[in-house]
């Protein structure tokens, strides 16, 4: 991603945009160099790269694909206005998912008031005929929802660094650079977000 | 220690010590392998389907934003506190010597509004022109853009009729108001309807608060008794309808489209087969309406193509009209339209892009494909007429074997059909940029013909189509 890095920013357009056909091959950085020329179009191709990893992450997030749609596109809306004054200090996407994070803290704390369906409150039930739905050896698919919902049992603070390794797949470094915290921070709280979900999640892996 | 041994961070003696640590405790082993069990399950996730859509809705959201964020200043927006300090200075220096010197300015204001005065009077044009559309709501305009029918005047029972296709050409008609045979639509029916979405509900209102704003700006009404209609006019319908489309997710546009067919519409879009990859064009634009523009015009004895150069400003700052003017202005359009159509019984002029056809309810203007200019841009879906229910103008319905075609070449010649000089009361290339607009005179101007007789029929209830 940043083998381009060290193009300098008055670089002649005219030799970069060799041709609109070659625009989709082209790096992060030679397009937003464009887009800072004043070549907005080429937003488009950004979009179409990062569209859909933004909306996994704020999808795996939030667990409600209603919500998706909406907060990525005000993700973009943001890029937009503050591309003209990226300065290449780090990679576009870690940048990208720095956004997408703040964005989606925005909507948590938006939400906080509001009572979400619980996990915890569904296993301490006294519905025997609930409880031994999710306990009864949960096919792959189940499995897999009460892990989403597993995940949005734990506070934002390691609900965020789980999704983004576990998930995503990110080093520790680059979380670092989008939580904007030491990586030690990250380690610790990616141990204890693993071990609260597990706690959650306890119920029903060992009974499968 | 086991997250980052999950994650293989520890270094080559680390990892040997906690793995005799997990050889010597099972239970740690087991918890370790729940958790790279877990860790599968969340890596497994394959997230939300993607949505082909995405940057469709975006780019209207962006439009949106920008037209917002428009700053109508020549500098950023962080010197306006400094540009207003400024204008409040030079304002008070400006009105100091003005008060110095009134005397002087009052005589030389009054020469020159005597020549203006001279040149206004003995000028070529006196007229005034005013909007024939004012006041639209987003529900006339939404039910423009699926029925292609906009009422004049609800008393008067006339609509506007436009459409444009590559099959039949741009055709404009003044006709007998058909838009009770569809059914009255409002816009939070029709979102309501399709299920739209709120952020789809705020698109669609974008696109028609756009779309009343440029009809509005393409219907005007001469004093001196002419009508001049945009060339855009005839394809803003099908542009609504196709960004209306564009703005849509695919489960609602699916519903949109089948809103079309059950409510009789005489139009559907077409979706393009859904490829990897593809996504329609961007929402076209409204086309702007800056400086010289095209316009069809009509006069009692005449009807051209011209470019026309409006001060839009200033005739919009007239649109503020009584209910009383606004009726006025309406009879006054009425009766050019009959009077033109009586007229419009005489040949057409030779090489002429223009057809025109009358009887004695409607006026139809048929213009050759290529005689006005397109618009930039594709629409994002291809909107077409639905067979059988196109949408068919008077004169088609009329034209039967027997009866004779008005303008086929077959009757008396006329010189002054399809004169190439625009009428007076409206500016051509060359012209003068600036003259009056008295409203006053324009309302108490006699009327020329009687309005048709009020006619309060209750509008039909809507019937929804998605009713059972």
């Amino acid at each position: 991603m940043s083998e381009s890095n060290n193009i300098p920013r008055m670089v002649n357009q005219a030799v970069i945009r060799t041709s609109d056909t070659s625009l989709d091959q082209m790096s992060d950085d030679v397009l937003i160099t464009l887009f800072q020329g004043g070549e907005e179009d080429v937003f488009r191709i950004l979009v179409e790269r990062y569209a859909q990893r933004v909306r996994n992450l704020i999808f795996s997030i939030f667990n409600e694909s209603s919500l998706v749609d909406d907060i990525a596109q005000e993700v973009f809306i943001r890029v937009y206005e503050a591309l003209p004054k990226f300065r290449f200090e780090s990679s576009f996407y870690t940048w990208l998912y720095r956004i997408t994070v703040n964005k989606s803290r925005d909507e948590l704390r938006k939400r906080k008031a509001r009572r979400f369906f619980s996990l915890h409150a569904m296993l301490d039930s006294s519905n025997a005929e609930l409880q031994s739905k999710i306990r009864v050896l949960p096919d792959d698919d189940s499995t897999k929802e009460l892990v989403n919902k597993g995940l949005q049992e734990l506070p934002e603070k390691f609900r965020i660094p789980i999704v983004l390794k576990d998930i995503d797949g990110l080093s520790y470094e680059e979380m670092a650079e989008i939580l904007q915290c030491e990586v030690g921070t990250v380690k610790s709280r990616l141990s204890r977000a693993r071990a609260m979900l597990r706690k959650i999640l306890a119920p029903m892996l060992d009974a499968s | 220690m086991m997250s980052l041994y999950l994650d293989d961070a520890l270094d080559e003696e680390d990892k040997i010590r906690f793995e005799n640590y997990l050889a010597e405790n099972p239970d740690v082993a087991a918890e370790l392998r729940a958790w790279k069990k877990q860790q599968q399950l969340l890596r497994s996730n394959q997230g939300i389907r993607p949505n082909e859509w995405f940057w469709q809705k975006l780019s209207v959201r962006l439009g949106q934003r920008e037209k917002k964020a428009e700053n109508i200043f020549p500098f950023s927006k962080k010197y306006v506190p400094l540009a207003a300090a400024l204008t409040v200075l030079v304002a008070l220096l400006g009105g100091i010597a003005v008060f110095q010197q009134r005397a002087l300015l009052t005589s030389f204001f009054s020469e020159k509004q005597q020549q203006v005065q001279q040149i206004y009077e003995g000028s070529v044009l006196p007229g005034k022109l005013l909007p024939l559309f004012t006041n639209l709501n987003k529900d006339q305009v939404l039910q423009f853009a699926l029925f292609g029918t906009l009422p004049v005047d609800a008393q008067a029972k006339t609509a506007l009729r436009v459409d444009e296709s590559k099959e039949k050409g741009t055709r404009i008609e003044f006709a007998s108001d058909e838009t009770e045979h569809y059914p009255q639509l409002t816009v939070k029916k029709f979102c309501d309807e399709i299920g739209a979405t709120s952020d789809e509900h705020r698109s669609v209102d974008s696109i028609l608060s756009e779309a009343r704003d440029k009809i509005q700006a393409s219907v005007f009404l001469g004093e001196n008794r002419s009508l001049a209609v945009h060339a855009d006019l005839p394809m803003m319908n099908r542009t609504m309808m196709s960004n209306i489309a564009a703005s849509l997710d695919q489960p609602q546009r699916m519903k949109f489209k089948k809103f079309l067919a059950v409510s009789g519409s005489p139009y559907t879009f077409v979706i393009p087969p859904s490829l990897p990859g593809h996504a329609p064009a961007p929402a076209r634009r409204m086309p702007p309406h800056p400086g010289m523009e095209q316009f069809v015009l009509i006069t009692p004895d005449s009807c051209t193509i011209a470019h026309l150069k409006i001060d839009l400003q200033q005739v919009m700052r007239s649109q503020d009209l009584s209910v009383q003017e606004v009726r006025t202005m309406n009879e006054r359009a009425h009766a050019l339209i009959r009077e033109f159509a009586q007229h419009a019984r005489r040949p057409i002029a030779p090489n002429s892009p223009l057809s025109v056809f009358s009887g004695s309810n409607y006026l139809s203007i048929k213009v050759e494909e290529n005689a006005l200019e397109a618009p930039p841009g594709e629409m994002p879906f291809e909107v077409v007429a639905r067979a059988p229910r196109a949408l068919q103008f008077q004169y088609e319905m009329h034209q039967t074997p027997g009866m004779p075609k008005f303008f086929n070449g077959d009757s008396e010649a006329s010189d002054r059909f399809f004169q190439n000089t625009p009428p007076p009361g409206v500016w051509n290339e060359g012209a003068p940029q600036s003259r009056n607009i008295d409203l006053d005179s324009v309302i108490s101007a006699p009327r020329d013909r009687k309005s048709r007789p009020h006619s309060d029929q209750s509008k039909k209830r809507y019937k929804s189509p998605f009713e059972l």
